[in-house]
């Protein structure tokens, strides 16, 4: 489903902060996405949600290289990825209800569907009597909730999450991960990025672990006893 | 209080969302000079389009009083009065010549009475020329050379006053005024179209974490600039609205100044091709700033991957 072939990374004439990157993520499949503060995640998860072009190598992605796409067909891939960022990026003019709604207003849903859909998902979350109003108005972890919601809501067929339980407590953390496994086993492809050892601990997925703009990939399953690759380089 | 605060505002936003805005354009973010803008844009195209169509009618009401006239002058002597009525014969006979006279002593006074008042006896004792007045069908080089020849022939002494230097004087101050009006014309829509790319621009890095979003969620090209075209779309309008008002109050005065001249210069009547062109300035200013618009957000998005 995605395949990342010696991909690198460098902003304007700096170094290369991603290098030789080489992996792949099958269909439905779950992966955690871990390393030390500076090591290229976050560069790692643009290029993955296509916000940016690789410096070098190919990137494939649901099978299209996307490196000869044009503007509409990325645009059209993108509309099949969900992001959950670290900061949540809402739209503060928006309320809870309209944040949620744009990935479908965006792939053109016609509103009347919009607003069954919208309205089903943020009681789901919990969030049924919050659709009003605006993310100032709300906490973190609601806010948190929103963004996820808005990550779900066009039942993308690869979701991103930026360190998607950084803002909560353990308890609602460990929750939130449920529902990404509930979307996993539907079908959805998971990467998330997280520093939780406690989150790595319980999940046993396959591990894309950067060091350096290095990566390594790390199978819990395979190896139960051996010790992460990250630990080994701390 | 703040409760019923928190609630309109939320309300409002809901309202602005229905009005298509994903990217806060609604938000008063120092681009509302735009509408100054363009109802000042929108008068001075206006008043550079009605002066050009209002000089082409005085050029043209000029031009066709003297095109196809023509004044023959005898000098004041024995006889000019039988050589300018044998001229006369001559002349009706010719196909191109619709009428020729020779202007009566009441005529003369006429054109006299600014000079020396309503008291024609004193032309009696001056040694006026006889004039001979000559209307044309059509003005041609070969027409003007056969007058100029029969002339000639019948009182050479004569000079044939056909216009031209005056027609041609004029008609270069005409259209050298309509040619600066045009241009003048050009560069508000010009300065129009690139104050408006500005504009949209600096809304555009304005919002920059918006427009970034909304890509990363898959938003096309032309999804964002709908958003831009709505918005500058409805700022045109409302230029154009303020514009319009002033356009109007200003030919309401000119109307009011019109009716108290003299009659010196002539009367501007607009003609249905002129209402179609007045009318057809905020629909040019609107293709104008939509189109800018358009190009102006294609242009920076092609900027992001």
């Amino acid at each position: 489903m995605i395949k990342f072939e010696h991909v690198g990374l460098r902003y304007g004439i700096g170094p290369e902060v991603l290098s030789d990157i080489t992996f792949t993520l099958e269909q439905g499949s779950f992966h955690f996405l871990c390393g030390p503060s500076g090591a290229g995640k976050s560069s790692l998860m643009t290029l993955l949600y296509l916000g940016r072009k690789c410096s070098r190598g190919q990137i494939h992605m649901m099978g299209k290289d996307t490196s000869k796409l044009k503007r509409d067909e990325l645009a059209e891939l993108r509309q099949q990825i969900g992001v959950v960022f670290q900061d949540f990026r809402l739209l503060p003019h928006l309320s809870a209800f309209d944040n949620a709604a744009l990935p479908l207003r965006i792939s053109g849903v016609p509103e009347k569907k919009i607003k069954n859909h919208v309205e089903e998902l943020l009681d789901w979350v919990g969030l049924g009597d919050c659709m009003k109003r605006l993310p100032a108005t709300l906490s973190g972890g609601q806010q948190q909730r929103i963004a996820i919601a808005r990550a779900v809501i066009a039942n993308p067929r690869l979701l991103l999450a930026d360190e998607p339980t950084g803002n909560l407590d353990d308890e609602i953390g460990m929750k939130l991960m449920g529902l990404f496994e509930q979307l996993n086993k539907m079908g959805t492809t998971i990467l998330i990025a997280t520093h939780s050892t406690q989150i790595l601990d319980r999940l046993p997925h396959r591990r894309l672990i950067l060091n350096q703009g290095h990566l390594e990939i790390f199978d819990p399953t395979a190896a139960p006893f051996a010790t992460p690759p990250e630990v080994a380089h701390a | 209080m703040l409760k019923s605060s928190l609630h309109h505002h939320i309300f409002s936003i809901t309202q602005h969302r229905k009005a298509g805005y994903d990217i806060p354009l609604h938000t008063r973010l120092g681009t509302e000079f735009l509408v100054l803008l363009i109802a000042l844009m929108t008068y001075l195209l206006l008043l550079s389009a009605t002066g050009s169509i209002g000089l082409g009618h005085m050029a043209d009401k000029w031009v066709s009083g003297l095109e196809n006239a023509m004044t023959i002058e005898i000098p004041a002597k024995d006889g000019a009065k039988q050589q300018a009525e044998n001229l006369v014969d001559r002349l009706k006979k010719l196909e191109s010549v619709k009428s020729a006279r020779v202007l009566t002593q009441s005529d003369m006074g006429d054109m006299l009475s600014p000079w020396l008042g309503n008291d024609t006896s004193v032309l009696a004792d001056l040694p006026l020329p006889t004039l001979v007045s000559v209307e044309l069908t059509k003005r041609t080089p070969a027409l003007t050379q056969t007058i100029q020849n029969l002339v000639n022939s019948i009182a050479p002494q004569a000079i044939v006053d056909s216009h031209e230097a005056w027609l041609v004087d004029l008609l270069k101050l005409t259209n050298g005024l309509r040619l600066t009006a045009f241009v003048v014309f050009g560069l508000i829509l010009f300065v129009t179209s690139f104050v408006i790319g500005g504009a949209v621009r600096s809304r555009m890095a304005m919002h920059q974490r918006e427009l970034e979003l909304l890509h990363t969620m898959g938003a096309t090209d032309k999804y964002i600039s709908l958003q831009f075209i709505r918005y500058i779309f409805s700022q045109t309008m409302k230029g154009l609205g303020f514009g319009l008002v002033a356009g109007m109050i200003t030919f309401i005065g000119f109307a009011i100044f019109a009716n108290q001249s003299t009659g010196t210069l002539p009367e501007l009547r607009m003609g249905q091709n002129d209402w179609i062109i007045l009318a057809s300035i905020p629909l040019l200013l609107l293709i104008i700033g939509t189109l800018t618009a358009r190009q102006t957000v294609y242009r920076v998005l092609n900027e992001m991957p």
